[in-house]
């Protein structure tokens, strides 16, 4: 529901009845319901703060504007009479374009002017705006890409073989019925006087033929008839299994304890239950960096104040002091966030302006402090005499710059568009705002013109260290600009994110001058970015340094270990970032994704034709490197890095071949600055071409389209909302679980998945080609000698047990050694629990196994006097027995449960076959009895069952010895290692005994 | 031996148990925690070469002295088979042996004479043999109800037994194809001028005398149509008493079978002459099925037949063979057994290709 203007009331309304052009009021908290204008909100100054972490992941706030224009309206009043001029929906949720005309005046909006759907209104009472795009339109809705439907590869494969198993079951059916026909034509004249077929009724008067219409229709029952007889071939059953050992999959992934997060106090979640087994097949790990590798918890760690390092010893004054605090009103008012401190730096700057250091020192906290678009939020604490101050803002960056500023004593306590107060070590001071220009990625810096309360002038200016540089008065402290180069340099290379803080005073009539430019320049219709840039540009020259900030941004705990893991099984990380070059370099670094040996391949194009140039150039330089590197062996690699404008002039265009090539070259792979669909878009690139699997993990809203697209998609429950666990397969607390997750339950899932398909349709198979063979001899005509219970339990109670208990509980391999050993995890991506090799032995196996079972005992009771009842148990028995042994004999874990289902299916059938044997009024009373007491059936059962899995049991001895897999040798390492380590303790512990 | 059976104990399992949680847990929960973390005790076998080679070993050793022991059974057991259903036709009737079966009036005794070629120890077992006569037939099998042949006329729910369930508008007991069909060649047997004595009794099963065939029931209607398939029935005899219906009606699994027709309770002597008094009643000419009549005396395992012992040397032999095969590998090309060097991801084979 939202409150919609209806005439001259605002009046409740249902989301999706809201109209373009209607006027809609929000409150504090409300989640914005269509892409709206704004008209004027609660602030004066026509500020409205917005949450847009349901968009792109960030969870701290931005700032939208109302127009001056349209401040002061109230619609209840008011009429409104305007116009608004939008381009068309688009999914661009950073642009926006349109023109309002109202009062006859001509206004331009941008996208500061624009509250998105599915965004928070916060901070700010009410808000009163336009709907310009409204339901499907809405960006939000453009950028969601409808869940997809995941199938499992495992089970794609499968439905193929069950395809070629129908083509079996259809060419047993005509065969048995051209038999049958044959057989009939051969006998037709004596069908009549056949003791046995009697064609005829002669009960009745008149003599008619009896269940019988003609051989062409009697051809026709028999196959009708053999595909009901023969139809367990298709093991439907199957996929009730597979439901169920998915389930019981999910339940271990779910309570394994190495995948509980502690911290979140989260388990390990399975939101799609089908596609279990893919996770031990990836070939390609897609991840987000903020909220995925990093804790996206920016924590600041150092400083280079004037070419003095500060990076010395840190305390935290948690238990002396509690941080910095300050009086206000009788409160206590502390920053939300503490900030270790460096103790050098901190008494220098209770100093203050007295000694030279200590005011280059005041100088760049003042910088830090109010340098930024943050916004101080007081919120209350329990204890009413104390309030904390939770900085909020855009970048994260900035606040953990505010913060740092604060714990040093220069805390930021209000700000408004026209000023700002900050409290320097407890004296507050007042800063008139003269004007600001923002952060944008071409200038890489924001500056702000700060009026002092002494009424000097100053303009304030960061950024990143390559364009502060350019900008930075080089005459003046050479040796110092020299010396913050150096320490900029060492603290980049740990993985800090470092920023240049610069600061210049100006004269009267440079002020003036820049005044009256920015002035036309904001209010400028046309093309009011690019003047507002040139003012800045001209502005922020020859700025006097004072000094550098560094910024960890924090790895999540193993990260670079599990990257290596990762790494090592052969799967290619991939990490898409919306974050800068830099950033995402230093990161990559930091998580061992990038190591100083690698050749970085960089590519940053503006247009289509130097993409197209930049990607062959990469292509020559990645061959050359690949070329010496495969033959030596040395670790020579590739590492491309690309950005999100270059991929905009490759994605979906002819260069997508190239980059593909490229790309499956190289050993890591860094896209930086791309957008939520971009990334889907490098997945789809991967996914299009290559028939390995792929996984996207991810936590924001921003990855939900990359999880969607992946083939497996994973979600970390951060902070960052639900949106990206909402549209996940599965979820997780912490990246480092994605090791446990694919090489341990991973690699099981799909070695158990892959073995119980294949021994499904091995298990029916034999079955139905029992009474194939069985019919061959009795004219063709589908006489079943095992009773029809039996033929109903026996994929339901005989032999449906062990197998799921199999496919849930059996270990190919230890955790250990799973996790000891990543490339293990190689037998998942060269499909070797399931492929068509397989699948051909398994039916060749099956063939020779139902040979066995069918004619060890034509051949013993040719020519005998037993009856088709006592045959049809032996054959019962002798079919669950083989199945029972030959899963056995491919039981690597032996625990109680698969004792227990094993042993106690073969048990149940025994008993299951005598019960049905004590029924009087069936054919077969006491068949089993009668059988049991003669010897040979117990000599043909032994027999039967022993021949039967000789060749299996041969050939995969055989393998094992001369080619033995990778888990076979990991398998025998962990067990007769260990027992070898506990021959070595023995030892040593004898002579400690004497 | 016992020291390497204790250590392979404590080298069960013991992955997890290292990582597992550091509290101790007890009981009920340690056997929750166990299973939720997967880490159940387990046996985990791995089959070096010696427990192949002694797999396989093992097998031969059992396989060949049980097959020389079948072999042996069988080859205990002496049987005369002796076909008759062309040389009982007359001369006559050779050219038509269909009319010969049909018609009423000829003459079906018939003389056999048997020579007893090795001695025969009593009991002496008295089969009749038909082959492609298809008793598992689906027709033909359906074509009965157990019902009725338990409870006689009070059950009448017999539309399985079509279309041989109702004749002249009466019910038939026992009804069906297979009743129906019943066969109906007698034997007499003497040695010289003695008769020799055949026990007719307790051919069919106990239980199917017992349980299975009403001791109430009375043949009722049967063999009365225009189209006779088989032997009659003697109605003041119960149903449990027919044995010899009893035995047909256990149908037989395969087209060619036996089936006891009674025993001769006296040892036969090499060289006797045993004369058959057969009366040649069933038709097998129509389908071109054969009729023998067979005397065995029986093992353990069952009757003549030396498939089982030949199949079982074959497969011990094999087993032996293998064996050999690996012991040769093993010693030739020996592998190191758990070496972790040897992991090659995957380079070394690639079974999916």
């Amino acid at each position: 529901m939202a409150s919609v203007l209806v005439s001259d009331r605002f009046q409740q309304k249902k989301w999706k009845d809201i109209q373009v052009g209607e006027i809609i009021r929000f409150s504090a908290d409300d989640t914005i319901p269509c892409d709206t204008v704004l008209l004027s909100t609660s602030d004066p100054t026509g500020v409205a703060y917005i949450q847009t972490i349901n968009l792109d992941g960030e969870s701290n706030l931005k700032t939208r504007y109302a127009k001056q224009e349209t401040l002061c309206k109230t619609p209840e009043k008011d009429v409104i009479n305007g116009f608004i001029k939008c381009e068309k929906p688009n999914r661009n949720i950073y642009g926006f374009m349109a023109t309002m005309e109202i009062d006859g005046k001509h206004l331009s909006l941008g996208p500061s002017n624009i509250v998105l759907r599915g965004c928070v209104l916060k901070n700010t009472n009410w808000a009163v705006g336009v709907a310009v795009y409204c339901g499907r339109e809405t960006k939000a809705m453009l950028n969601s890409s409808g869940a997809p439907s995941k199938r499992s590869r495992l089970e794609t494969r499968m439905n193929r073989e069950i395809i070629l198993l129908s083509v079996f079951l259809v060419a047993l059916c005509m065969a048995v019925s051209v038999c049958a026909g044959v057989w009939l034509k051969r006998h037709e004249n004596e069908l009549e006087v056949l003791q046995f077929y009697r064609k005829k009724d002669y009960s009745e008067p008149e003599v008619e033929n009896y269940n019988y219409s003609g051989i062409g229709m009697e051809i026709f029952f028999t196959f009708l008839m053999s595909v009901i007889v023969f139809q367990i071939m298709i093991p439907i059953s199957l996929y009730i299994s597979m439901e169920l050992v998915r389930v019981g999959q999910a339940y271990f992934m779910i309570r394994d304890n190495k995948m509980y997060d502690e911290t979140s106090n989260s388990r390990f979640q399975c939101r799609a239950l089908n596609i279990n087994e893919d996770l031990g097949q990836i070939k390609y790990v897609f991840s987000d960096k903020t909220g995925t590798l990093t804790e996206n918890k920016m924590e600041f760690k150092y400083a280079s104040i004037f070419g003095v390092d500060y990076s010395g010893e840190k305390t935290n004054f948690e238990g002396e002091q509690r941080g910095y605090s300050i009086q206000v009103n009788g409160q206590v008012w502390r920053p939300k966030m503490k900030v270790e401190v460096d103790k050098e730096l901190l008494e220098l700057s209770k100093d203050g302006n007295n000694t030279e250091a200590g005011k280059h020192i005041y100088d760049f906290f003042l910088a830090l402090a109010a340098c930024n678009t943050i916004v101080p939020i007081v919120v209350d604490t329990p204890d009413p005499a104390e309030k904390l101050v939770d900085y909020q803002g855009e970048s994260p960056d900035e606040q953990a710059l505010v913060y740092a500023a604060a714990a040093y004593g220069f805390m930021l306590m209000e700000r408004t568009s026209g000023h700002i107060v900050i409290d320097i070590q407890g004296e507050r001071q007042r800063f008139n705002v003269l004007g600001m220009h923002e952060f944008d990625s071409d200038r890489k810096r924001m500056s702000v013109i700060l009026g002092f309360p002494d009424g000097s002038v100053k303009v304030i200016v960061k950024g990143a260290d390559n364009s502060m540089f350019n900008i930075i008065d080089k005459t003046l402290n050479l040796d110092i600009l020299k010396a913050t180069e150096g320490h900029l340099q060492s603290y980049s290379s740990i993985g800090l994110r470092t920023l240049v803080v610069g600061m210049r005073e100006l004269g009267v009539p440079e002020f003036e001058r820049w005044q009256s430019s920015y002035e036309t320049a904001s209010t400028a219709v046309m093309g009011r970015v690019a003047l507002l840039r040139k003012v800045a540009i001209n502005l922020e020259n020859n700025l006097e340094i004072v000094g550098a900030s560094a910024i960890e941004d924090r790895l999540q705990k193993g990260v670079p270990e599990a990257i290596e893991s990762l790494r090592k099984a052969d799967m290619k990380v991939w990490v898409l970032t919306g974050d800068k070059q830099e950033t995402a370099i230093s990161i990559g670094y930091s998580s061992r994704l990038l190591t100083s040996n690698m050749h970085q391949v960089v590519i940053n194009s503006n247009s289509k034709m130097s993409s197209k140039t930049s990607l062959e150039d990469a292509l020559i330089t990645c061959r050359n490197f690949l070329v010496p590197g495969g033959s030596d062996g040395n670790t020579t690699s590739v590492a491309l890095i690309i950005d999100g404008t270059s991929l905009v002039y490759i994605l979906d265009t002819e260069l997508e071949e190239q980059l593909f090539e490229l790309a499956s070259n190289c050993a890591v792979v860094l896209c930086c600055r791309v957008a939520p669909l971009q990334k889907a878009g490098i997945v789809a690139l991967i996914k299009k071409r290559t028939d390995d699997m792929t996984l996207a993990i991810g936590d924001g809203a921003n990855d939900v389209s990359m999880i969607q697209m992946a083939d497996v998609g994973i979600g970390i429950s951060g902070q960052e909302g639900r949106q990206a666990v909402m549209a996940s397969d599965f979820a997780m607390g912490q990246f480092r679980f994605l090791v446990p997750l694919l090489l341990v339950h991973g690699h099981w899932n799909y070695h158990r998945m892959g073995y119980m398909i294949l021994y499904n349709f091995y298990r029916n198979a034999v079955f139905v080609l029992v009474l194939f063979w069985y019919v061959l001899f009795t004219g063709f005509t589908l006489t079943t000698a095992i009773t029809e219970w039996s033929s109903v339990l026996y994929s339901i109670l005989y032999t449906s047990v062990p197998t799921i208990v199999v496919a849930i509980l059996d270990k190919d391999s230890s955790r250990r050694s799973l996790m000891a050993y990543p490339q293990l995890y190689g037998a998942g991506q060269r499909h070797e629990s399931y492929n068509s090799t397989l699948f051909w032995l398994t039916i060749a196996d099956t063939l020779w196994q139902s040979i066995v079972v069918f004619y060890v005992p034509l051949f013993a009771y040719w020519k005998s006097d037993i009856d088709g009842s006592s045959l049809g148990d032996l054959w019962t028995l002798a079919v669950v027995f083989l199945v029972n042994i030959h899963l056995a004999m491919d039981v690597i874990r032996w625990t109680w449960v698969s004792h227990a289902s094993i042993w106690g299916s073969i048990i149940a059938t025994c008993i299951c076959v005598v019960i049905i044997d004590v029924i009087p009024v069936l054919p077969g009373y006491w068949a089993i009895f009668d059988l049991a007491s003669k010897g040979s059936f117990w000599v043909c059962l032994l027999g039967m069952s022993i021949a039967a899995v000789v060749p299996r049991f041969g050939v995969k001895m055989f393998i094992q010895h001369c080619k033995p897999s990778d888990i076979q040798i990991a398998r025998e390492a962990d067990k007769f290692g260990s027992s070898m380590e506990l021959a070595r303790q023995e030892i040593e512990l004898n002579p400690s005994r004497r | 031996m016992e020291e390497f059976g204790r250590r392979q104990l404590i080298s069960m399992d013991v992955d997890g148990a290292a990582i597992s949680a550091p509290v101790l847990l007890r009981g009920r929960s340690k056997a929750i925690h166990q299973f939720t973390q997967q880490t159940l005790p387990a046996c985990k076998p791995v089959l070096t070469p010696a427990w192949v080679i002694g797999t396989f070993f093992l097998m031969g050793v059992i396989f060949i002295p049980v097959g020389l022991i079948s072999l042996h059974a069988s080859q205990s057991v002496t049987e005369i088979v002796d076909r008759y259903d062309i040389d009982c036709v007359p001369d006559t009737f050779k050219n038509n042996k269909v009319a010969y079966i049909k018609n009423a009036s000829t003459p079906k005794s018939c003389h056999r004479y048997l020579k007893v070629d090795k001695p025969m120890k009593a009991p002496i077992y008295i089969y009749y043999q038909l082959d492609n006569f298809y008793q598992n037939h689906r027709r033909y099998v359906k074509s009965r109800s157990d019902d009725q042949l338990l409870h006689g006329l009070g059950y009448n729910k017999t539309s399985s037994c079509e279309p041989q369930a109702f004749e002249n508008g009466l019910p038939i007991v026992p009804c069906g194809l297979v009743a129906w069909s019943l066969f109906n060649d007698t034997y007499s047997f003497s040695r010289g001028t003695k008769k020799l004595k055949i026990e007719r009794k307790n051919i069919a099963w106990k239980s199917d005398r017992d349980h299975k065939f009403g001791k109430q029931v009375y043949p009722f209607n049967f063999q009365n149509g225009s189209f006779i398939g088989g032997g009659k029935l003697d109605t003041s005899l119960p149903l449990s008493d027919q044995e010899d219906l009893i035995v047909w009606m256990r149908t037989a699994a395969f087209p060619s079978f036996r089936k006891l027709y009674g025993r001769i309770e006296e040892d036969l002597e090499e060289d006797d002459i045993i004369v058959v008094h057969l009366m040649n009643n069933y038709n097998t000419y129509s389908f071109g099925g054969t009729k023998l009549l067979v005397l065995s005396t029986s093992s353990w395992l069952g009757g003549k037949n030396s498939f089982l012992g030949v199949a079982y040397i074959f497969v011990g032999s094999s087993s032996i063979l293998i064996t050999l095969i690996f012991l040769l590998l093993h010693v030739k090309n020996p592998r190191p057994y758990g070496d972790t060097t040897y992991l090659s991801g995957g380079n070394r084979k690639d079974i999916s290709s």
